[in-house]
């Protein structure tokens, strides 16, 4: 118990003095799973909003596809691109392999099909008369989709906020692709692991404590822009 | 005058349910249309097809001569819908407006001028700048009108129009309905009230689970062929049996004579003897309600009933012809 309030006292300290190892983790991880959450929005939200939208074969199935991939284990998406950006694979001449990059992408992979079965969800819940309406006045597709966003925004950032809780605390992928290099990929979750697994638990500790508050921060807004919804 | 809509074979099934079943129907443009018909009779969906959000299940609509299969900008552009229930997207009323003129693509030049303009109208100047979720069922669906006035469609779709609305508006609104008519523009609504339909449109039709007919939908009976005739149940009446298949039945109650007595050198098939139960003033007709078995609904002038000299109670013979039976 005295070890465990000792390393809560020094991981306090650390956060408090503005380690400057801390602050890099925490930087590095946030820029990364922030890049990560607005590429797959960028391309998540418009395709649920289509996806919801409109009848076309297959549709049933590739539901049930983003709802399996939905649950997809982080390693295996590690695993995958690992193979795709290695010196041996496809992508390899990119050079990806162990660069934030290659976070970027395993997390935006990672979060695509949250992100977008959430936008099938908020579309499918807005009111039944707007499709209809956006129709009847004229709207091309373009103008259907952005008058659709525009009404389920607020879902949309819950969608996006969502995904990036997620890439956040992701640590499969990001030890496997990025190799954890001090200052270049080392993310708060590779950190922890890595200094536990060194002995520094006051390091861990404290970014574990940053961690949770993220995670409070995503929860507390998320529940604010639930209830402007309702 | 050329047609803005031709309709062949047009079918709407839900599932198994035949919703909507019209062989043939041409509107002329420029013409007001009254659909009239119970709810459930399938005028929503008719309108639907019609606004060309809902592609019929078979048959072919064509909108100005040119097939609808795959619509383009330029039919949605002629036509405006305003639906039973409008809905106006988050934003203003004004917004709302704004909205519709960008996607119908109208330069945004000409978008203060004719807000204003579409907003008068439907007197709701005063309101453009409300939120539209705070407006009243009337606000909305006039709101949702100066929607649609504001890009000047050629035909006008117009779903129960005068639900929600006061006198005062509904007044304005028939008002509108007959000054779009003499602009030379299709304005086809969908009501319940006879009345405002005859007073309002050049043409009337009536739905009756999904079939289409242009005789009033008063005295409808329900019943099939046998022989010759039209067994009610309670009563059998001579009607043209080209279509056999036949569920239901209605006789336009113009279409009706009464006399005292029957009427043996008349041409007229149906003769049945019944009883006056209802005189009552409408317009200026009179109906009267005759009880021969079934309920028979008669509209004659104030001059013959003066001349028959009805009273309630009287013994009435109501004579009509074979062709005078709608089938449906």
């Amino acid at each position: 118990m005295n070890y465990f309030a000792e390393s809560l006292l020094a991981a306090l300290q650390l956060l408090l003095n503005l380690d400057a190892d801390v602050w890099q983790v925490i930087i590095t991880s946030v820029f990364i799973s922030v890049t990560a959450a607005l590429l797959a929005a960028i391309l998540a939200v418009p395709a649920g909003v289509l996806m919801a939208v409109n009848s076309f074969p297959g549709k049933n199935s590739l539901q049930h596809l983003l709802n399996t991939l939905m649950a997809m284990p982080t390693v295996v998406i590690g695993l995958l691109l690992y193979g795709l950006l290695s010196r041996m694979g496809p992508l390899g001449e990119w050079g990806l392999l162990y660069t934030p990059t290659a976070i970027v992408m395993a997390q935006a992979i990672l979060i695509l099909p949250i992100m977008m079965n959430l936008t099938i969800t908020a579309v499918n819940g807005a009111d039944p008369r707007l499709l209809p309406t956006l129709k009847s006045l004229g709207a091309d597709r373009r103008q259907q989709t952005l008058q659709i966003m525009r009404t389920v925004r607020l879902a949309i950032v819950i969608a996006i906020i969502t995904g990036f809780g997620r890439a956040i605390g992701e640590v499969g992928a990001a030890m496997m692709l990025g190799g954890n290099i001090e200052g270049y990929t080392r993310t708060m979750t590779t950190a922890i692991a890595l200094e536990t697994s060194k002995g520094e638990f006051q390091l861990a500790l404290a970014l574990g404590i940053v961690l949770l508050l993220i995670a409070f921060l995503l929860n507390f807004t998320l529940s604010a822009l639930d209830k402007r919804i309702r | 005058m050329s047609d803005c809509y031709r309709l062949t074979g047009v079918k709407m099934f839900f599932g198994a349910q035949c919703a909507l079943d019209i062989p043939a129907l041409n509107i002329e443009h420029g013409q007001t249309l009254a659909i009239l018909g119970q709810n459930g009779a399938g005028k929503s969906t008719l309108l639907s097809i019609l606004a060309l959000l809902s592609k019929p299940s078979n048959g072919e609509l064509l909108l100005f001569s040119e097939s609808t299969h795959k619509v383009t900008r330029r039919q949605r552009q002629r036509i405006g819908l305003v639906a039973q229930q409008p809905y106006l997207l988050p934003g203003s009323v004004h917004d709302n407006i704004a909205l519709a003129l960008r996607c119908q693509h109208i330069a945004k030049s000409e978008h203060p001028v004719r807000i204003e303009q579409a907003l008068e109208v439907v007197n709701l100047t005063h309101l453009a700048d409300q939120d539209a979720a705070t407006l009243s069922g009337g606000e909305l669906k006039r709101a949702a009108l100066a929607r649609v006035l504001a890009y000047q469609p050629d035909i006008l779709l117009l779903d129960e129009p005068f639900s929600h609305l006061d006198s005062q508006h509904i007044r304005q609104l028939e008002n509108l309905i007959q000054n779009l008519s003499n602009e030379n523009r299709t304005v086809i609504f969908t009501t319940h009230d006879r009345m405002q339909a005859y007073a309002l449109a050049h043409r009337h039709i009536h739905l009756l689970n999904g079939r289409l007919s242009e005789t009033p939908l008063l005295n409808v009976f329900h019943g099939h062929f046998s022989d010759d005739c039209f067994d009610t149940g309670k009563l059998k009446l001579y009607a043209n049996p080209a279509q056999a298949d036949a569920r239901h039945i209605a006789i336009d109650p113009r279409e009706i004579i009464i006399s005292r007595h029957p009427d043996k050198d008349s041409s007229a098939r149906n003769q049945i003897q019944g009883r006056l139960t209802q005189i009552a003033e409408e317009g200026s007709e009179v109906r009267l309600r005759v009880d021969c078995g079934e309920a028979f609904q008669v509209i004659i002038s104030p001059q013959s009933l003066r001349q028959l000299q009805l009273h309630l109670g009287d013994s009435l013979w109501l004579s009509f012809k074979a062709s005078a039976v709608g089938l449906l």
